[in-house]
């Protein structure tokens, strides 16, 4: 009950739609030109001093993606985007090298005083290192010494690009190719800056790696780069939680989050996206186009993805697990929550290629007011994949008569010996549940928050504990108001 | 063959033959005849990059010469790669041959009006499921079977009658040549309020011909009729089956179509399911028990456009061979549409290494107050069952047979006239023991 009471307070605290996160830092911003071209592609690597791989890849994305057709499958309506009519490249003024924290401009610091990131000392008893990216650059990463004791790199892409190229070519767009899809190959010509993560053998990652995306400059897009790999039997949990400021201009966000688990490795990825969803009439909100995908590389790796989507104006995310060693697990929780005119269209990929490979999806729709909200998965089963086995469950609430909900699978099975099983449903909140919370005293909306956390447990529980808490509030808040 | 060039043969077989297509002098049929085959134009031969199409190739089945069916005379025998399993039930009886029509043969019921495409046109009772079709602009193969249809059969059950008997529709392939045909069969059946009726289709072939049937069926339920339904497939390895089922439900009517694959090449039964009156219900169950290289796709739209309607789809799949079975099924809840109560069901059981199963039960809900549900199986027979059989010396073939059978028949309760289901049963067993267990 603390923690309904708590969403309460949270809810009251923030009064109605008043998206907290919504306000802009004023700081000096390095802008490539307006507009996508190859001069746009040599601006970004010239500015991080890239070597000329690195470039030669970027400008055969910027050639294939040129021949790309935006994909128009999912089920997300918005006005056509203007490719040329975007920023595709904003850095904070760069200084000088940055010895301590006291050198980060102290705006910045601020920004994520208000985000609730305290990039201090005190962070350490968390156990929380924090690469903060701000708008494409990262400016600061703490826990380095303890991060480098245990031999484990955790850095922003653009340093790992100088600092370990062989590791980066090696597995740059391996998991996801060039050519994978629209978004992906756009984000492979401009990708500013994101996080990069290598676990050596046999080594668990002696805390939690945490990075804060964060728009910030208005029409800027937003183009992260991420790539974790985790050698033989090590293991390694990563966050990455989301706010932007208020603008009423839609931003394309396009990231690609590339995992590679090899032998006995287990990667962890947790999710909570507040990206400015709009207000309430639908206008503003972040487009949020993005491609994660984990390969399984080696025998009896596991790679789990928990995702907690409540913002963006239009999200399509499909984070998915290639199964290929054997006895590789798969795992993808996730809860979507669409409000207002919020469109989502997530869901996940299970490719199972190797022996023994296992899978689990849990999926949890939540739709109000005029939203959509649809969950889109493939669970393929190849002819070689013996004992493969997959679940999967996916549940959609309704509230409201206006909002939609939709489970498109596609269940694919090419081996007999493999078991897949998938279940569904659909109901808006049971008048019965609500009516014995209501009889016991408990307001309507505090009832409904109640009976949502509940609906969602399965997936909260998968949370890390700094995130299961945050996660529980944003439930309440992104539903607030929406029973009549 | 390529798709332009397979588009180009379909419509030269019309614009050549449609002055001899029934009705050809009757404005109202050749008008909206001329429609249709523009939608085709326009839309061009499914592919399998569009959704609907995806797991199952058609253009492929589509693209070669071939020769429109013709009437068969000769010598009738109720016969394809399996008997007819109804033969021997009281029915009425319609014998279709080669796609046409044989008055000769056939016994239509006393008290249902029954008319014919090729001798008496289109009634005007029939034209608002035509118009639907016409609606449809991107269903390339429902408006080419009406472009195309050289036969079929109208039947009205009047208002508040009751058929004692079910009527059965035989479609028969007499002519065994070698030459490939295409045969365009488009059918009614409307009941009138209250007016009940069991309906049994049999599709008997077994040819070496790669044979291209196009046949649809529009069924139109006024408030509170009841149309139960049972067809049976059997064909032959290279056969082509395509079949369009389309149903509108009124008020408080019931649908309960029950659909056999024993058999056939390659057979796509798109069925689209209207429910629209309040109280409307529908139960469909379709099985399929497959081998050799056979493909069937089935695939289920329905839609609750008014508040309070229900449904219920069983769909099951046994799948030897390099067999593959699919089941695409789309529930869709208008907005408003509340009190909606839909399920799905689809399971299928791989008996080889080769063989594979697709399912793509999809929701997709504008109203609030409903209750929707799916749930999807594919896998092997439980390996603790077996056991159970040969623990008690029962042998793997036959162990494996009984559970195939207990698989699928428990479905076949949906049949509810027994005699029925009893024969519906046999021609499945029947079937079953053709198929390989490769496991």
């Amino acid at each position: 009950m603390a923690i309904v009471d708590e969403t309460r307070a949270e809810v009251e605290a923030r009064a109605g739609d008043k998206y907290k996160y919504g306000f802009v830092t004023d700081i000096e911003m390095d802008r490539a030109a307006k507009g996508l071209s190859e001069e746009t592609v040599r601006f970004i690597s010239a500015a991080k001093n890239e070597p000329s791989w690195l470039l030669d890849w970027r400008l055969e994305a910027f050639r294939r993606w040129q021949a790309m057709a935006e994909p128009k499958w999912a089920r997300v309506h918005y006005p056509p985007i203007d490719f040329q009519n975007a920023y595709y490249y904003a850095a904070p003024k760069k200084k000088q090298e940055l010895a301590s924290l006291d050198e980060v401009d102290p705006q910045i610091l601020a920004t994520y005083e208000k985000l609730g990131i305290p990039l201090s000392e005190q962070k350490m008893l968390a156990g929380v290192a924090v690469d903060a990216v701000f708008d494409s650059v990262s400016v600061a990463t703490t826990f380095k010494a303890k991060l480098a004791e245990a031999g484990v790199i955790f850095c922003p892409i653009s340093e790992a690009v100088r600092d370990h190229p062989e590791l980066v070519r090696k597995y740059l767009g391996s998991v996801v190719p060039v050519t994978d899809n629209f978004y992906a190959t756009l984000n492979s010509a401009v990708f500013s800056d994101g996080s990069f993560v290598y676990v050596p053998p046999g080594v668990r990652c002696p805390m939690e790696l945490s990075t804060y995306f964060r728009i910030n400059a208005s029409e800027t897009g937003q183009f992260e780069r991420t790539l974790i790999i985790a050698d033989k039997g090590s293991y390694v949990s990563y966050l990455e939680g989301c706010t932007a400021p208020k603008r009423d201009e839609n931003q394309l966000h396009a990231a690609v989050v590339e995992l590679v688990a090899l032998d006995d490795a287990e990667i962890k990825y947790s999710t909570v996206q507040n990206w400015y969803p709009g207000d309430e009439n639908g206008r503003g909100g972040i487009y949020n186009f993005v491609t994660k995908r984990g390969d399984c590389r080696g025998p009896r790796a596991k790679i789990s993805w928990t995702q907690v989507e409540t913002g963006s104006a239009i999200t399509w995310k499909y984070p998915s697990c290639i199964l290929r060693g054997d006895d590789s697990v798969g795992e993808f929780y996730s809860i979507a929550i669409a409000n207002h005119f919020q469109q989502a269209d997530t869901g996940t990929k299970m490719i199972h290629l190797g022996k023994n490979t296992r899978s689990r999806i849990i999926s949890k729709g939540i739709s109000a007011g005029k939203a959509q909200n649809t969950y889109r998965g493939l669970v393929s089963v190849h002819p070689k994949a013996e004992g493969a086995r997959n679940y999967t469950q996916c549940d959609s609430l309704l509230m409201g008569p206006e909002c939609g909900a939709h489970t498109v699978p596609y269940i694919e099975s090419r081996n007999p010996t493999a078991t897949v099983e998938h279940e569904a449903t659909t109901s808006k909140i049971s008048e019965e549940q609500l009516f014995y919370a209501r009889s016991r005293g408990i307001p309507a909306d505090e009832a409904v928050t109640l009976i949502v956390n509940g609906f969602c447990r399965e997936v909260l529980q998968q949370l890390p504990m700094e995130f299961a808490v945050e996660a529980q509030k944003l439930v309440g808040i992104s539903l607030e108001g929406s029973v009549g | 063959m390529s798709a332009e060039a397979a588009l180009a043969t379909w419509l030269g077989d019309y614009r050549g033959n449609r002055i001899d297509l029934p009705g050809a002098d009757d404005p109202r049929l050749a008008e909206r005849r001329e429609r249709a085959i523009a939608l085709v134009e326009s839309a061009g031969l499914p592919h399998r990059r569009l959704e609907e199409w995806k797991y199952s190739d058609l253009l492929h089945r589509l693209a070669s010469e071939y020769e429109p069916a013709t009437p068969w005379a000769g010598a009738l025998v109720r016969e394809g790669a399996l008997a007819d399993p109804f033969a021997d039930i009281a029915c009425n009886t319609l014998i279709f041959a080669n796609g046409f029509f044989r008055a000769d043969a056939s016994s239509p019921p006393e008290g249902l009006t029954v008319t014919t495409l090729a001798e008496s046109g289109v009634p005007d009772g029939a034209l608002p499921a035509l118009d639907a079709q016409l609606a449809r602009a991107d269903d390339a193969i429902g408006n080419l079977n009406l472009a195309l249809a050289r036969d079929g059969v109208f039947i009205t059950v009047p208002a508040g009658f009751k058929a004692e008997r079910p009527l059965h529709i035989v479609y028969l392939d007499p002519a065994a040549s070698g030459a490939r045909r295409a045969r365009t069969v488009r059918s009614q059946i409307r009941l009138e309020e209250g007016a009940e009726l069991t309906l049994i289709e049999t599709y008997l072939g077994k040819g070496g011909a790669e044979d291209v049937t196009n046949a649809a069926l529009d069924i139109t339920l006024s408030e509170r009729a009841v149309l139960s339904h049972v067809r049976v497939l059997s064909d032959g390895e290279s056969a082509t089956q395509i079949h369009s089922l389309n149903a509108a439900l009124e008020k408080g009517a019931r649908y309960a179509p029950t659909i056999l694959n024993l058999g056939a090449g390659y057979c796509r039964t798109t069925m689209r399911l209207e429910m629209q009156g309040a109280g409307a219900h529908a139960e469909v169950t379709a099985l399929a028990a497959l081998g050799g290289r056979e493909h069937n796709d089935l695939t289920t739209i329905l839609r609750h456009a008014v508040p309070g309607t229900t449904a219920m789809q069983t769909v099951k799949s046994v799948l030897a061979g390099k067999s593959r079975g699919i089941y695409q099924g789309r529930v869709v809840v208008m907005p408003g549409a509340n009190g909606t109560d839909s399920t799905q069901l689809a399971k299928s059981v791989l008996l080889s290494r080769e063989a594979e199963a697709d399912t793509k039960p999809e929701l997709e809900i504008l109203a609030d107050d409903v209750k929707c549900a799916h749930g999807a199986t594919i896998g092997a027979l439980d390996p603790a069952a077996l056991f159970y059989l040969r623990a008690r010396g029962i042998p793997k073939a036959e162990a494996l047979a009984m559970l195939v059978e207990a698989f699928l028949g428990d479905a076949l309760g949906a049949i509810a006239d027994e005699p029925l289901r009893e024969a519906a049963a046999a021609a499945l067993r029947a079937r079953l023991a053709a198929l390989e267990v490769t496991l």
